[in-house]
């Protein structure tokens, strides 16, 4: 997502716009292509009372400026979406490590009998580049993977059996199993064997709380209008983000929302704006913006964001400077992973306030930066987790979801 | 031995192997029951079931595409080929117990097995419910397993007892 459209507000960049950066670096970039630097496409404004400069491209996130705490020094090693990805949810470049979500599973453990702990709600048009890697694992044990809801019948994979069973034979089956995997007594697999009596009696409370926390008809209509269920442009995203705030009210610990799907493809289904970014933005901001404004709103007035943390990043963030012909101002930008910028609100964050900043055109990370593993350990810090002290042992090596490195960003604590 | 929890590739194995439809073809190039999605330089793979012999080998031949494990593997701990394993997890989840009671894979199999058995023994309840055993769990039922089983496949039919016999403890713990 472009920083410089969005939530980094740049006046340096406007007066230059039109003139060449400045450097005698070859920017990182994607495509190589160093246009002109070009103004914002999005006028920005002063929101609420903590006068946050946050742009037209989310008014109704602008809305709730005041919730939350800007991060405007994000910055990543890598300008290619599907490890950027990677490193954003893992930490590391390459896949086979545990998501954040995983870790979090694994350190603060399950509140809910009858749901996973980690769930993942991908965008309707298809999974984000690398796909289920994105919310693996990796060495965690399994019941600490991200497990996606989808819409329909059958929210969760194998909830239900795909074709219809003889009458009562579900239920038979349970009973059968119940009954034979209780009559041992003393042996020498009894742990193993009590663990699996659990997960069956699990499975079967599952079956009626999924379809139970899916279905959103029960929700007022307010609510739904508020999410824009009823609007086909952020019915998507809306749905998603009222089904998040369900399952967290059930003791799901981490839900995990996406915007973008594929990367590739034309028309483009995701954020990545080479083309055009008052277009491709303009387009993908009005699918979410409602939405997640909702949220917020709705975590806020039930009173759950006091202890609710919300997370709004990006892989990367767009290059100030067009991506076009080095004597033009094209209308897309390229990958920047220099510097970019995310949000913060609720548990234990200040509000209205913003931390960080890029250098006066928006290009690079200036006061604060903040690499993943850094945003990892402040993240973990305000669930209440030392970064240092969450381990697991694999491989000889105590690893940790932010490896050898994470500094504690104390500035965005309120 | 202290008792331990197969790996996932040896329940599908088994499931195939009791139902008769293992292919028991060696070598040469693996099978493929996943989906294939080129994007413009991304590959997405995606597990899909295929009711096809050739894909019924042994797990070994499997062609494993990152993220693109079916659920039986993945709730059974069979590691992303991502992920460096020198040793597995053994977890025992809810997911697991749902993917190994509703899998589509598993309910095909449960049927196929009902076919063997019903056509090697014919219609006696009795003889099906011992061969299903004999087949499933290497051994006779006890009167108690015996009687409960029938009951099972009086109400239900042979294939919810095979079914179930893919979900208790001695199919997939060994002592």
């Amino acid at each position: 997502m472009s920083h410089v459209d969005s939530f980094d507000h740049k006046p340096e960049l406007d007066r230059h716009h039109g003139q060449s950066l400045k450097t005698d670096e070859t920017p990182d970039i994607f495509f190589g292509r160093v246009g002109l630097l070009r103004r914002s496409d999005w006028a920005f404004k002063q929101r609420g009372e903590s006068g946050l400069w946050i742009s037209d491209m989310f008014p109704h996130i602008a809305e709730m400026a005041d919730e939350m705490t800007l991060l405007r020094s994000l910055v990543s090693d890598s300008a290619n979406h599907t490890p950027a990805l990677f490193l954003l949810n893992s930490g590391f470049g390459a896949n086979g490590f545990p998501s954040t979500g995983s870790w979090i599973s694994y350190g603060l453990g399950n509140e809910s009998q009858s749901l996973p702990t980690f769930v993942v709600l991908p965008d309707g048009r298809g999974g984000p580049n690398g796909g289920a890697s994105n919310w693996s694992n990796g060495f965690l044990p399994a019941q600490h993977q991200g497990i996606v809801f989808r819409g329909g019948t059958q929210p969760v994979r194998d909830l239900f059996p795909p074709t219809k069973q003889p009458r009562g034979a579900d239920a038979a089956v349970q009973r059968f199993l119940s009954t034979l995997n209780r009559q041992r007594t003393a042996s020498s697999a009894d742990g193993l064997v009590d663990a699996r009596i659990r997960s069956y009696e699990l499975a079967a409370r599952m079956q009626a709380s999924v379809p139970e926390v899916s279905d959103l008809t029960g929700e007022p209509r307010h609510i739904q209008d508020m999410y824009g269920l009823n609007d086909k442009l952020t019915a998507d995203c809306g749905r998603r983000c009222l089904l998040g705030r369900r399952l967290l009210e059930k003791g799901v610990r981490f839900v995990q929302i996406y915007s973008g799907g594929p990367i590739a493809g034309s028309p483009r289904a995701s954020w990545d704006a080479h083309e055009s970014v008052r277009q491709n933005h303009g387009f993908e901001a009005s699918r979410i913006d409602r939405p997640v404004a909702a949220l917020l709103r709705d975590l806020r007035q039930r009173g759950m964001l006091d202890d609710t943390l919300v997370l709004f990043t990006t892989e990367f963030g767009r290059t100030p400077f067009a991506q076009s012909a080095a004597n033009a101002v094209g209308p897309g930008r390229d990958h920047n992973r220099y510097g970019f910028s995310g949000w913060l609100a609720g548990g234990g964050v200040r509000r209205g306030a913003s931390y960080g900043s890029t250098d006066d055109v928006g290009w690079k990370a200036a006061e604060h930066p903040m690499p993943w593993h850094d945003f990892h350990a402040t993240l973990l810090h305000l669930l209440g987790v030392d970064h240092t002290e969450l381990t697991y042992y694999h491989n000889g090596i105590q690893r940790r979801l932010t490896n050898v490195h994470g500094e504690v960003h104390t500035g965005v604590f309120a | 031995m202290s008792p331990r929890r197969v790996e996932a590739e040896v329940v599908r194995d088994a499931i195939l192997s009791v139902s008769g439809q293992l292919n028991p073809e060696r070598g040469g190039p693996g099978f493929e029951d996943v989906s294939i999605t080129p994007n413009n330089g991304t590959v997405y793979y995606e597990a899909r079931d295929r009711d096809d012999p050739a894909v019924h080998r042994r797990t070994v031949y499997r062609f494993t595409p990152r993220g693109g494990r079916t659920a039986i593997l993945d709730t059974f701990d069979c590691p992303d080929p991502s992920t460096a394993a020198p040793t597995r997890n053994v977890t025992t989840t809810p997911l697991q117990a749902l993917s190994l009671l509703n899998n589509p894979f598993v309910l095909r199999m449960a049927t196929r097995m009902a076919e063997r058995i019903a056509g090697r023994v014919g219609e006696d309840v009795n003889s099906q419910v011992i061969r299903a055993w004999q087949l499933a769990i290497q051994r006779d039922p006890d009167p108690r397993e015996q009687r409960l089983s029938i009951e099972l496949v009086r109400q239900h039919g042979l294939a919810t007892l095979c079914r179930g016999l893919f979900n208790i403890n001695d199919f997939v713990i060994i002592e």
